[in-house]
């Protein structure tokens, strides 16, 4: 177990959302114990180009530098690839900055980063997060790095009293941490704060839907001379998989018409595509998922009116 | 350390095993059949997925959705609790190949201690002492050869059996024909392996069974044994002990050691128990459980450990966090299994709603339940409600501690365990303690209980 000091930067697009995606993928490499504030510093040189966003973390991993190496790039292609759907410029840097106490000069490789010491976007979230940094960015010209700027991220300290505003924001971002990396419970602390942010428990299927469509509480009581608002004859669509439900192309919405016995969608488990069939003609009267959503056995996906 | 744990079980073992990976600040999943949507252990997990209907082969054997909804939520280890895919070593296989770790030995440890004719093979050649018996017999003809060659009374067992089933007792060779087909038809129900083989039957022996945990560094140590000779009919476990009572410094010494090779022997990481007959001073090697067993709060109770969360942390590539110096037994605890269960006929199971529940504590009693009154207990799985362990500074403390606790209890709305428990907990021969596996076959609750 080694760890790494990661430095993160992008300039394309919703550039600090690419860092953050970038720290919260950073996890697949091991484990980060420490991540930066974001930092915004103004492109020199072509002043055209839009400002850097950057940010550092600490990663604890099983990977030796080579092996990280190869991985960071690999992440790099992938978030540049899934975020924008293009090839092109890559909206997201990830370098090496240090390793342990490795000191290495190879071609491909240099550790620590060949321009650390000279490098104010990447030495101030650094120093942030590992004091050991604080020394080389002192050696820095104050102008240097007062062009760094922080603007915000879960790195915040305050010295003395907490705010209140400060410690709101705090546990809104962890919350948006714990829902966005679909965690149950998180837990962050520092000198002085701790926040432990947990998501209700529950069933998935607790959250697709308010109102469980063949319990008897929601459908409404049958009217006394036996007329009822609607007697076409319903049929719900069930899951037989647990998976990820895709609706087939092209989707059905509430209200679709279906002309005839057709896929609406399939349930992807194991890399195996269930499909989820129409069984005749009838129109859409619910959705019950959304696309790409995870679904459990019996979870309820269509409702087909007749 | 694992992020997030699927736990492929129900009950009280799945709430078990849900603390255990919160204490260690690790999320958990639990999976839930349509007849356990209102279990306890759904609500205690920070996920749950349903993975099919009530019956077991279609929800809490369905390999292909619990992998799936490990995956899905991102899950990185699956602890497999006991029963169902616990010793499943093909599911072990296919959670390594989907990037999860599965809490328990390696597969190949599993398909080799499970199967129980190779894992006496391997005991046999660890010099450890086992049982007269067989290997797996192809057919009726070769049980009556073997039979003859063993000496009546004799045992078939299923190779992959568990829990009493796939298990009969043979006096005669008149019996053979019947008991081959039925226990192979029960093996082949529960198991999906009819494969049958044949030990010498020791009559009157103690079901004696040591504790042991290793880790991927190769340290194995023992953790004392327990006495589960007070057995239904079935071979079921129904009162568990330890220390075991009235046996020899130097027998208990045999059993820890004998224990302790046949873990190193198979190279063993993780919870196991390697279960004894033992009749006299005589110590026979019967099986392996690669897997926690039910009664494991009787050890943790008397050393001071805790099994699962050693089990998670070994799994996770940890080093065990004890050795064996530092393993003290203090006192003495016995566990009673309350099951929904009617012992006035064989121990028929009872499936019904539980109209109240109360459930004992107070000093040194500790309750493993998933239970609560309103619940209705499904007619598909095993029938244990409550665990209620009691631990004393002597085995005398502990039983009048249990006794205590037991009277204390309240179950209805379904028959129970706990009137024979009682009654066991006040009968002269159990407090004298050292009963063999027979002990309940004659054992009359009434006259017990008017004593």
């Amino acid at each position: 177990m080694a760890l790494a000091r990661i430095g993160l930067g992008s300039n394309l697009g919703d550039a600090a959302a690419n860092v953050e995606d970038a720290l919260a993928a950073l996890g697949s490499l091991g484990t980060v114990v420490a991540r930066s504030s974001l930092y915004r510093t103004p492109a020199w040189g072509v002043t055209e180009q839009p400002d850097f966003v950057n940010a550092a973390a600490l990663l604890e991993t099983d990977l030796g530098p080579f092996a990280l190496l190869d991985a960071l790039k690999a992440l790099e292609v992938r978030l540049g690839r899934v975020e924008s759907f293009r090839w092109g410029p890559r909206d997201i840097d990830l370098d090496i900055l240090a390793y342990d106490d490795l000191l290495l000069d190879e071609p491909t490789l240099k550790i620590p980063h060949a321009r650390l010491h000279e490098r104010a976007f990447a030495l101030v979230p650094l120093a942030e997060i590992d004091p050991a940094f604080g020394p080389a960015l002192a050696a820095l010209p104050e102008e240097a790095r007062a062009a760094v700027q922080r603007i915000r991220g879960p790195g915040t300290r305050s010295i003395g009293a907490v705010r209140w505003d400060e410690t709101l924001e705090r546990v809104r971002s962890a919350a948006e941490f714990c829902a966005s990396a679909g965690l149950a419970r998180f837990r962050m602390q520092d000198a002085d704060l701790e926040i432990e942010v947990r998501r209700e428990p529950r069933s998935i299927r607790a959250a697709a839907l308010p109102a469980e469509p063949e319990s008897d509480a929601a459908l409404p009581p049958p009217s006394a001379n036996g007329a009822s608002h609607d007697e076409r004859p319903r049929r719900v669509l069930k899951a037989e998989f647990v998976g990820i439900v895709r609706f087939s192309r092209p989707p059905v919405t509430e209200g679709s018409e279906i002309e005839d016995d057709r896929e609406l969608a399939f349930v992807e488990s194991l890399g195996i595509r269930n499909p989820v069939r129409s069984g005749g003609a009838g129109r859409v009267a619910t959705v019950f998922v959304t696309d790409g959503q995870p679904v459990e056995y019996g979870q309820p996906l269509f409702a087909i009116e007749q | 350390m694992f992020r997030k744990l699927l736990i492929a079980n129900r009950g009280e073992i799945a709430m078990r095993v849900n603390r255990a990976a919160h204490e260690l600040g690790i999320a958990t999943v639990a999976i839930f059949s349509e007849a356990d949507r209102e279990s306890l252990h759904v609500r205690n997990a920070d996920e749950a997925y349903c993975v099919g209907p009530g019956a077991v082969a279609r929800s809490y054997l369905n390999i292909p959705n619990i992998i799936s909804a490990a995956l899905v939520s991102g899950a990185d280890a699956v602890h497999p609790g006991y029963g169902f895919l616990a010793e499943n070593a093909r599911f072990a296989e296919i959670c390594a190949d989907h990037g999860l770790t599965f809490v328990g030995p390696t597969p190949d440890t599993i398909s080799r201690m499970g199967d129980k004719a190779t894992a006496k093979a391997i005991m046999r050649e660890a010099k450890v002492p086992t049982t007269p018996g067989t290997d797996i017999l192809a057919s009726v003809g070769d049980a009556l050869a073997a039979a003859k060659k063993l000496g009546y009374p004799v045992m078939l067992k299923a190779t992959a059996g568990g829990g009493g089933k796939g298990m009969r007792a043979v006096r005669t060779p008149a019996e053979v024909e019947h008991a081959f087909a039925t226990a192979q038809a029960e093996a082949e129900a529960n198991f999906k392996d009819g494969r049958l083989y044949m030990e010498k039957l020791i009559e009157r022996p103690r079901h004696v069974e040591v504790q042991i945990v290793g880790d991927s560094f190769g340290n194995v140590v023992h953790v004392g044994e327990r006495d589960c000779s007070v057995q239904k009919p079935s071979h079921q476990k129904l009162i568990e002990e330890a220390p075991a009572p009235k046996i020899s410094d130097r027998t208990r010494r045999k059993l820890h050691e004998t224990a302790l090779a046949a873990a190193r022997a198979v190279r063993y990481q993780s919870a196991g128990t390697l279960e004894f007959l033992l009749e006299g001073d005589d110590v026979y090697f019967m099986e392996m459980n690669t897997r926690i067993q039910v009664e494991h709060p009787v050890t943790e109770m008397l050393y001071g450990v805790d099994l699962v969360r050693e089990q998670i942390r070994v799994a996770a590539g940890e080093r065990l966090s004890f050795d064996q110096r530092r393993l003290e037994a203090r006192g003495h605890a016995i566990e009673c299994r309350i099951n929904a269960e009617e012992p006035t006929s064989g121990f028929a199971p009872a499936a019904g709603t539980l109209t109240d529940v109360a459930l004992p504590g107070g000093c040194g009693v500790r309750v493993d339940s998933h239970v609560y009154a309103g619940l209705a207990v499904p007619p598909f799985y095993d029938s244990l409600l409550a665990k209620i362990v009691a631990h004393g500074a002597t085995r005398g403390e502990a039983i009048e501690r249990m006794a205590a606790a037991l009277h204390d209890t309240r179950i209805a709305g379904v028959n129970t365990t706990l009137g024979i428990c009682r009654a066991i907990m006040a009968d002269a021969r159990f407090r004298e303690g050292g009963v063999a596996i027979d002990y309940l076959l004659d054992f009359d609750a009434a006259a017990a209980a008017a004593r």
